[in-house]
């Protein structure tokens, strides 16, 4: 075999260059990089034609599901490969056009199957239909390629790995966007939950955006929750930066009675801490926190400590079969305590026990409300959220 | 779980179009895959569907890990190829 092809600068070898940083990378990122390496990485990442093949490489490995029915090539087929890797494939096949037409069916590399393709085809219609509202803002430095996304349904858990060696658990009913570029490696949280242990390369960022503000990381293992107002990170290993959006400001907090942070552009998190921030740009003081009780979710478990109903209520939602809400003057009780996702019934009824609320069930929603407790009856709080 | 629920959030305006997008991206892949020369669909499966590394891809097919790298790479390069000339990634808003 012959390993010392040398092509000259052409095309190819930048995708062969590229996806050898691929390895290099991740390599780096388990070990822990020499500057030199890194240098050198900076220095190969400036040329915008070497970006731009990497963010292709980067979107193409991360693409899997487009591959998932592809099959491995026969024998036979290998044996009669006449291709030596001397120049692109696409000029290979203009000068050597097959001899035999490709047939369909048996000398496909995909299996065929109506089902599993309606399935692909369903995926995929659900990934564009993102792709298009994600707004261009999250993106800067992500190329022109759109990020690939990653979603789950109600009451789903779903492990991603990553091309760079990074990996990320997604809670129910999550939503996730990626895109790598050479500059930085960036995920979109557009709601749900997501835990994500990250392979750190420190000239390769990896940055989460969720709301108005990002989460960068040095190092680390974190949970981003998106709420419908508000992102809640937990550091579950080392540190992350976080800058909560352009909106941030000294308002009242969050979480009553929790002292505000400083109104700073970026605000380091370490392990075993917790800090949240609103869409309004309100920001909570950063927290010590119970980091097992924030990746039990990742077991069908999720923990609460004193928050607020309608977040704990719009979390359960996300595993739950049937639709639930809650009220706004219920949604302001606090709870704390356990909910499995395989007795969530159970947790509704025990709320009427241990709070002034009533649960019941309008059409194919459960809403929580406060109990009517006036003689004539016609609560005032029957309105419950059923939108987030 | 109610997979259900979830889809009924989604607006029904883009679904014929967005459909078609990916229909069309998935056929194009295809497409392209199935006229890789072999051993370059080889390694490409056995690296990005079976999460090979290029150490091991390369003891498989008999070649250096270098080689591994340099089959896979001209298959991305082949796949990126046809998705450009069909125009459908660049042209997604």
């Amino acid at each position: 075999v012959n390993d010392d092809v040398d092509d000259g600068p052409t095309g190819s070898d930048r995708w062969a260059e590229a996806l050898t940083w691929h390895v290099t990378l991740r390599e780096a990122a388990e070990k822990d990089l020499t500057s030199a390496v890194g240098r050198e990485w900076q220095k190969w990442h400036a040329d915008p034609e070497n970006q731009r093949v990497f963010d292709d490489v980067s979107r193409l490995l991360a693409d899997r599901d487009l591959y998932r029915r592809c099959r491995r090539p026969s024998r036979a087929e290998l044996l009669a490969d006449r291709y030596d890797l001397s120049g692109p494939i696409a000029e290979w096949r203009k000068a050597s056009p097959p001899r035999v037409a490709p047939k369909q069916g048996a000398s496909s590399r995909y299996w065929r199957g109506w089902l599993s393709s309606g399935l692909a085809v369903a995926t995929l219609a659900a990934t564009a239909v993102l792709v298009m509202r994600l707004p261009l803002r999250f993106w800067p430095g992500a190329g022109q390629r759109g990020p690939v996304i990653y979603q789950t349904s109600v009451g789903e858990l779903r492990n991603v790995h990553l091309p760079d060696g990074s990996s990320i658990i997604l809670g129910g009913r999550t939503e996730l966007s990626v895109a790598f570029s050479a500059q930085r490696r960036s995920v979109g949280l557009l709601r749900g939950e997501a835990w994500f242990q990250v392979a750190h390369h420190s000239y390769w960022p990896f940055v989460v955006a969720a709301g108005d503000g990002t989460i960068t990381d040095v190092g680390t293992a974190f949970l981003v929750q998106r709420d419908s107002d508000r992102v809640v990170v937990t550091v579950t290993q080392g540190t992350v930066e976080i800058t909560p959006g352009p909106l941030a400001r000294s308002t009242p907090g969050i979480d009553e009675g929790v002292a505000l942070a400083p109104v700073l552009s970026r605000i380091r998190v370490t392990q075993g801490e917790e800090f949240a921030f609103s869409d309004k740009g309100a920001l909570s003081a950063v927290k010590q926190t119970d980091t097992h009780a924030a990746t039990t979710w990742t077991h069908g478990r999720l923990t609460f400590d004193d928050v607020p109903l309608r977040y704990v209520v719009e979390r359960v939602d996300r595993y739950s079969s049937r639709h639930i809400a809650v009220s706004a003057s219920a949604g302001t009780l606090r709870f704390s305590g356990i909910v499995s996702d395989d007795g969530i019934d159970d947790w509704l009824q025990g709320l009427e026990k241990i709070f002034p609320v009533t649960v019941d069930e309008r059409e194919a929603t459960v809403c929580v409300h406060m109990r009517d407790l006036s003689p004539k009856g016609g609560s005032s709080d029957a309105t419950c959220t059923t939108r987030w | 779980m109610t997979v259900a629920r979830a889809s009924t959030t989604e607006d029904g305006d883009f679904s014929a179009e967005s459909t078609c997008v990916a229909r069309e991206r998935l056929e194009i892949v295809e497409r392209a895959i199935n006229e890789l020369p072999p051993r370059c669909a080889e390694a490409f499966v056995l690296h990005v569907l079976q999460g090979l590394t290029f150490e091991e891809v390369g003891r498989k097919m008999g070649i250096s890990w270098r080689m591994a790298i340099k089959h896979v790479s001209r298959a991305l390069e082949y796949l990126q190829t046809c998705l450009d000339a069909a125009d459908v990634t660049r042209s997604a808003p």
